[in-house]
């Protein structure tokens, strides 16, 4: 018995990041006694409240979330028989909730705290039975959209009995349904960049090589062609990219330009296995020094990361870093709430998390410490300019012998994920510290595009002596800019 | 010798720590496995540490890799319904190998290693199969060697007109022999067809104790017997009569063996044996080849049940059985539940006492339909519950009117929770408020017409069907003859067809309201 408590002590500190508690501190929010609150939607609700949606299909309203003592935060039960939402935003008094069946309004009508008028929005969709059959749901886009992303029937099916299983859909507040992209298969979670457009996380599995990030192109296919059938239900579709198996995805995108390559790959294994929600960050400086970055959440390995977009040739493409971890339970929903704390949840429940609690509400705030890490990633004509939230030390910065690199795709095939192929070792020729010590510009040679392009930086330091917080960088090279 | 030992141990744990397999599976598996083999989150996904699936030949292990595999299944006891993808497009030949190979020797496993050429060939074989597997095809493939329940199992044959456990030891054996199968049996090889009365059989063999603690031991027989545990005689039938009222004792035992002796006499007449026992982390497992049914309770199933809070109603929203995949079940503290489908906008079933058990939905991803917990279940009506009908004889439709669609809108609570369903044929508008009594519901239907319909359309409301309908007056019913149906309100009166009841309801603009009451006979 004495081995074991020692090994398992050993690999809980192993896990744990010893830098994380100077720059965020991570604080897990007490739920209410007695109750299973496996999260799967958050929501930021006037009067400093958050309501937080379960799996199980509860509601509940969380008081007291900012304030210092948690100890003393009040619950109060909004709703329950909900039918797993996954997917919930405030606006103008009511809760709405994406749930498996609908998508449904929640109001209190008469002021007794709790919900009285459940309005079916929509249920323009299919359902069969299958517990794989998901929704996520975003928040109003600037037309009073929800976008919602329909996962496939099991892993890899779409049941002639549940229409539009493996596409996005834009449905107004008013009702209309609006069919957006196909080609989805197993989302984790849907949101918005700064610009306004939709991304959503797409799982490893059949035409997934890698878990990855992809952005919601209106009329773009997004990789998995096992929902198209549906489009003979509506007259005039068009009919969707049919992919050959087998190939690359940049390959099929130039033959057609409606597939649209993730925009930033997540390679599996090595950033996370599961990634979930998609938020950024918009509290203006306020959670640490990256404003305006999409923070991506990550079931399997129960953290947070965090990534640069930008577009390149009408792309998506960017990079990927390590961001937050340490969290209890596998991260679901995420929300940057008032005064720039950041909510997730979590919930181990069918796939396992590290985190070792079933499930888990937890808040993380900046400490004001700034880390000295990457702050973005520019893809360039001759290779890549790195910027760094804090100056560099020349000497290290300018030493090729500081960066490793590598470089990989995956498969694009109809079996389930890919190993990493077509390995390169991308070389680097120059290196440019700008005038501030605030970026590198590294020329490199050896760039694949539709690779993803991976960068270890430990040996840079900072003015100050310290080495980054997170050394590994990925960049996702869908096209070269010219 | 000693310091040889120490060596070997030391370079084992030495090999271990840096096993190329270590590396790949704590990244890969790690995060449902667990680093220590047991399954994440106190095995909340099934263990691989001493893992019958892993044990013996490695092919069962590498075709789980490389196909993956889903649904029910059990693993050193305890029961899951998962899905673990397949891997043979996302790790090489290389990785696989070392992954299976330190999984089978870590965390206690001690089975061989695998090679990479072992994975290539396998790949080849079931290069065809493209869906994951389901465990009982894949342990029909690869059946789990199990360790006889009883080991070393001898049985002696006794022939004698025996009517107490006295007489068949005063007795001698006629025959010995091995029980290769562990079980215990009354099949037995020794006796002839025509020997199935005037008999005796006797046992001995030993269990193996998994950990220390109180184990119980359920015997039941036609006619008598006796288990002696240690030495130590802890059940004794010195009986002549029918099985069915089995015994049940317990005893402290300690891990590692413990000796059994099974006695067991028949008379005449009807034959029967069962014996079971069951401890500490170990469920009921049977040292008889037959098994009783009677005592004892057994089985891992575990319960959630939903129960509505004391004068209120609760609501449950998942695929519950009986109904569709959007179908509505509520509960009420008044001990009656209904289910209605928010696909046809029927109220679909009626039942009394439990609820819903949450189990299914709530444990695991939570796959399939769950029927209702409770009793009295009746099935009132399935399908669409208003149309158009051309006259009083043409049959009820399938499927939807274009100009009368079904939509559903949502529910309204009121202070108790029991909701008011709300929902669309076409331009009609219906507002649809179960309310619970002692023995029943009483349920207010208002459809709200805005426009005059064409002069051929006459709305029907089919109020049952799929069962027997009798009437019993111009406004009573019975269904099934166990519920009775009193429409007691409505503008135009009920009628009664072959297995239907309907209401005809009129399509002028205003609102038109129906009561029904439902109450179990």
């Amino acid at each position: 018995m004495k081995n074991f408590i020692l090994s398992a002590v050993l690999v809980s500190t192993a896990l744990a990041d010893p830098r994380q508690p100077e720059y965020y501190l991570r604080e897990e929010i007490p739920t209410p006694e007695g109750e299973v609150l496996e999260l799967g939607g958050i929501a930021i609700m006037p009067g400093k409240k958050v309501a937080v949606s379960s799996r199980r299909g509860d509601v509940w309203i969380c008081e007291g979330a900012y304030e210092k003592d948690l100890s003393k935060v009040k619950w109060t039960l909004f709703a329950r028989g909900l039918h797993e939402p996954l997917g919930m935003f405030y606006k103008d008094g009511s809760l709405y909730l994406t749930q498996r069946p609908e998508i449904t309004k929640l109001t209190d009508t008469d002021g007794d705290g709790r919900a009285d008028q459940f309005e079916t929005i929509t249920h323009h969709w299919g359902i069969d039975g299958d517990y794989h059959e998901y929704n996520f749901g975003s928040d109003p886009d600037k037309d009073g959209n929800i976008w919602v992303v329909h996962c496939l029937t099991g892993s890899g099916g779409a049941s002639d009995k549940s229409p539009w299983r493996g596409w996005c859909y834009r449905y107004n507040l008013d009702g209309t349904a609006t069919p957006t992209s196909p080609g989805i298969r197993s989302p984790g979670g849907i949101g918005f960049n700064q610009a306004g457009d939709a991304f959503y996380t797409d799982n490893q599995g059949l035409w997934n090589g890698s878990s990855s990030l992809k952005w919601l192109k209106p009329g773009g296919f997004m990789g998995n062609p096992t929902g198209n059938k549906y489009v003979k239900l509506e007259e005039g579709m068009e009919e969707p990219p049919n992919p050959t198996s087998g190939s690359r995805m940049v390959t099929e995108h130039d033959k057609d330009k409606r597939i649209i390559p993730p925009a930033i790959i997540l390679p599996h294994g090595k950033v996370g296995q599961s990634p979930t929600a998609v938020i950024y960050d918009n509290t203006g400086g306020k959670f640490g020094p990256f404003q305006g970055q999409v923070l991506v959440g990550e079931q399997t390995h129960s953290q947070v990361q965090r990534v640069y977009l930008e577009k390149v040739k009408g792309l998506y493409q960017g990079a990927a870093w390590k961001y937050l971890e340490d969290f209890r339970s596998g991260i679901v929903p995420a929300r940057m709430g008032e005064d720039a704390t950041l909510f997730v949840g979590g919930t181990n429940r069918g796939w396992g998390a590290r985190g070792g609690k079933t499930f888990t509400f937890e808040r993380v705030r900046w400490t004001g410490k700034t880390p000295f890490e990457m702050h973005e990633m520019h893809a360039k004509p001759d290779g890549f300019v790195i910027s760094f939230t804090e100056p560099v030390d020349v000497a290290t910065a300018k030493n090729p012998a500081s960066y490793q690199t590598g470089a990989w795709t995956y498969i694009y095939q109809k079996g389930y994920g890919s190993p990493e192929v077509d390995k390169a070792t991308p070389t680097i020729d120059a290196i440019t510290v700008a005038p501030d010590k605030k970026s590198v510009h590294l020329k490199v040679s050896g760039r694949v595009r539709g690779h993803v392009h991976h960068f270890n930086l430990s040996g840079v330091k900072s003015a100050k002596g310290t080495t980054l917080w997170h050394p590994d960088v990925y960049y996702t090279l869908n096209e070269i800019p010219d | 010798m000693k310091p040889f030992f120490a060596a070997t141990l030391l370079s084992t744990s030495f090999l271990l720590a840096n096993h190329p397999g270590k590396a790949p599976y704590e990244l890969y598996c790690g995060a449902c496995h667990a680093p220590d083999g047991k399954g994440i989150s106190g095995g909340q996904n099934p263990p691989l540490a001493e893992s019958e699936w892993v044990r013996g030949k490695p092919e069962r292990t590498i075709e789980i890799v490389l196909h993956g595999l889903q649904g029910k299944l059990e693993v050193a006891g305890k029961k899951y319904d998962l899905a673990m993808p397949p891997h043979k497009d996302s790790l090489k030949d290389d990785q696989i190998a070392d992954i299976i190979s330190y999984v089978r020797s870590s965390w206690g496993n001690k089975e061989s290693a695998v090679t990479k050429e072992q994975i290539a060939a396998m790949r080849k074989t079931t290069a065809k199969r493209n869906e994951l597997w389901k465990a009982n095809q894949l342990l029909k493939k690869y059946p789990i060697e199990k360790p006889p329940a009883i080991r070393d199992l001898l049985s002696y044959t006794h022939h004698g007109a025996f009517k107490t456990i006295a007489d068949l030891r005063e007795s001698k054996a006629a025959n010995a022999e091995e029980e290769k199968k562990g079980l215990i049996s009354l099949k037995h090889a020794a006796l002839k067809n025509d020997q199935r009365d005037n008999y005796g059989l006797v046992w001995e063999g030993w269990l193996d104790v998994p950990r220390d603690g109180k184990y119980t031991f359920t015997y039941d027989t036609d006619d008598g017997g006796a288990v002696t545990v240690n030495g130590k005689e802890i059940i004794t039938r010195n009986y002549v009569g029918p099985a069915g009222k089995p015994t049940t004792k317990s005893i402290q035992l300690k891990k590692g063996r413990a000796d059994i002796k099974i006695e067991y006499f028949e008379l005449a007449g009807q034959e029967f044996i069962s014996l079971a026992w069951q401890g500490p982390k170990m469920k009921k497992q049977f040292l008889s080849d037959t098994k009783s049914s009677g005592g004892g309770g057994g089985g891992g199933g575990q319960s959630i049940p939903i129960v509505a809070p004391e004068g209120e109603a609760i609501i449950y929203r998942n695929f519950i059985a009986g109904t569709d995949p959007r179908g509505i079940g509520a509960g009420y503290s008044e001990g009656v539940n209904l289910a209605f489908s928010g696909d046809s906008m029927s109220l679909d079933m009626i039942w009394k006492g439990d609820f819903m058990d949450g189990a299914r939905h709530w444990i695991n991803r939570g796959q399939g339909f769950q029927p209702p917990a409770g009793d009295h279940l009746m099935t009132v009506n399935r399908g669409l519950p208003f149309a158009m009908l051309e006259s009083q004889t043409t049959p009820w439709p399938k499927d939807a009117d274009e100009k009368l669609k079904p939509r559903f809108k949502g529910y309204n609570l009121n202070k108790q929770q029991q909701p008011t369903f709300n929902y669309h044929f076409g331009p009609i508008k219906v507002q649809d408020f179960p309310a619970p009594t002692a023995e029943g519901f009483t349920r207010t239907i208002k459809v709200e017409v805005p426009s005059p319909g064409s002069a051929n359309d006459q709305l029907y409301f089919r109020a049952l069907s799929g069962g027997r309908v009798q009437g019993g007056g111009e406004r009573s019913f019975t269904f099934n003859d166990e519920l009775l149906i009193n429409v007691s309100s409505s503008e135009h009166p009920p009628f009664t067809r072959e297995n239907e009841l309907l209401i005809p309801v009129p399509l002028t603009p205003g609102t038109h309201t129906v009561t029904i009451n439902y109450t179990w006979k």
